[in-house]
């Protein structure tokens, strides 16, 4: 790849479009965790190496959330993740109370229901947009949006909450 | 409470810090112009290979040097640039092969010694895509070969090269099949004595099996008229079948399956255009297997007869616009 197809002006304006995107992901994923900054900074590579001509910012956008997710899905297979708290140690900006309730049992969801959790009530993408995406059918994204709910709903109740979700 | 969900996350930001970093890393290293894959590996991850490389060693020193040091299985990659790994025990590539002059051409400048299975064969698919050997058109096919006469290991390996496959393709929003096949090390080994990757070699067989053997089965005595029949012309074309890419071999076998409307079970939607054709007759049916004469293992040839076929879909989520 020559230097003239990525100039600095392009990486700045990729970084300045994506990086909260990119880091949220990340930030479900891997909370506050050191391997944060590895995905974040490989996705970005990975997007300025690329050659695809994205159709619309839509197109870049979801490429960069699926990349982005299967990165850290990527980390959180390893073997020493597993003995990872990811919930300890969380360093929250100044949430309320309720919106940290929140944040915190999303990040405890189970790694596999975060994808879909964040998609649909973050992004709003509908759920024939998730398989797309996700490359799973979209029966699979009902029914595993329909746990993750569940799920939410219960852990919300635990902390007191008036759980729908 | 959605709401409140959005609003949560909407506060988490990327710290400055990391985004100069980030920003200073992107202009030193694709200013460089040499990107290499392995050069991804920064920090932590770096770190953590390291060590590795250091418990490797120690292996080695404990006599565990045969396990690291020893191919106990291969894995071919052909799309039309073929290339062959060779895998340790401990699932580890630690030797590349090119098996053709265009698997030369993406393995220059990759270094993927030392990586697992479906990392190595992820930045093969990813070099094969920058380097134009995939079409965008979805008619491109990753076939992927597994030689090895341990079937837990041989599910294992094309397990994760299929994985490694299907996230470059992604990547790189490619569609394209990709199929898989075991073999034993002893026919891998003839292939790679008469100068054939061994994963086309098998295509060849079943091309061969199709059109030169009444949909009979190969076995041992055949390998020699195999062979000639891979090197003869590949139809009006001026290469041989052993030369020509893997998706035009496929092509040709589905084509003399069709008659026989021996794809009809196995299809899914990528090969729609066979699913109408009359029944006509079950030679090489669905599930079949191969005799190889004196090999170990059972081929488990999940390419054709098994139908293992997958395509990725063009992503078509992507559409919406939100931000």
């Amino acid at each position: 790849m020559k230097f003239s197809d990525i100039d600095n002006d392009r990486i700045s304006a990729a970084l300045q479009k994506y990086s909260d995107t990119v880091y949220r992901i990340c930030f479900i994923y891997l909370g506050n965790r050191p391997e944060v900054d590895d995905v974040f900074q490989e996705v970005f590579l990975k997007l300025l190496q690329k050659k695809i001509s994205f159709t619309s910012t839509g197109h870049e956008k979801a490429w960069l959330i699926r990349v982005t997710i299967n990165q850290c899905k990527d980390v959180v297979k390893g073997f020493w993740w597993k003995r990872i708290d990811l919930l300890e140690n969380v360093e929250l900006p100044e949430h309320d109370p309720d919106e940290r309730d929140v944040l915190m049992v999303v990040l405890s969801l189970p790694q596999k229901y975060k994808d879909v959790i964040y998609l649909y009530y973050y992004q709003e993408y509908t759920v024939p947009q998730m398989g797309q995406l996700l490359k799973r059918s979209e029966n699979t994204i009902y029914s595993q949006l329909h746990r993750a709910r569940e799920l939410m709903r219960q852990k919300l109740e635990g902390k007191g909450h008036e759980g729908t979700f | 409470m959605k709401e409140r969900f959005k609003l949560a996350l909407d506060r988490i930001e990327a710290d400055e810090a990391l985004v100069s970093k980030t920003e200073a890393r992107l202009i030193n290293e694709l200013a460089q112009g040499q990107y290499s894959r392995t050069k991804l590996m920064n920090g932590r991850i770096y770190e953590m290979r390291k060590f590795a490389i250091a418990a490797c060693m120690v292996l080695l020193l404990m006599g565990g040097g045969f396990a690291y040091a020893t191919p106990t299985s291969y894995l071919s990659v052909d799309i039309n640039p073929s290339v062959e790994l060779g895998i340790n025990a401990l699932g580890q590539v630690i030797s590349v092969e090119a098996l053709n002059a265009d698997g030369e051409d993406i393995l220059s400048g990759i270094g993927i010694t030392g990586m697992k299975v479906k990392e190595a064969v992820g930045i093969i698919v990813d070099a094969a895509a920058d380097k134009g050997y995939l079409n965008n058109d979805g008619s491109s096919v990753v076939s992927l070969t597994a030689a090895t006469d341990d079937k837990e290991k041989a599910d294992q390996l094309t397990k994760d090269a299929e994985e490694g496959t299907e996230a470059a393709l992604a990547e790189n929003e490619i569609p394209a099949e990709v199929s898989q096949a075991t073999i034993s090390k002893a026919r891998r080994d003839a292939a790679i004595e008469a100068g054939i990757s061994p994963g086309k070699m098998n295509l060849i067989q079943k091309l061969w099996e199709a059109t030169e053997n009444d949909g009979v089965a190969a076995t041992e005595d055949d390998f020699d008229e195999i062979l000639e029949f891979a090197n003869g012309k590949f139809g009006e074309s001026d290469k041989t079948y052993a030369e020509s890419n893997v998706k035009d071999i496929m092509k040709a076998i589905k084509a003399t399956r069709k008659d026989a409307k021996l794809d009809a079970a196995n299809t899914n939607d990528s090969e729609k255009d066979d699913v109408n054709e009359p029944s006509k007759g079950k030679a090489n049916a669905p599930g079949q297997q191969l005799k190889s004469g004196t090999d170990d293992v059972d081929d488990q040839d999940s390419t054709l007869p098994n139908g293992k076929i997958k395509k990725n879909a063009p992503n078509k989520a992507d559409e919406e616009e939100q931000e």
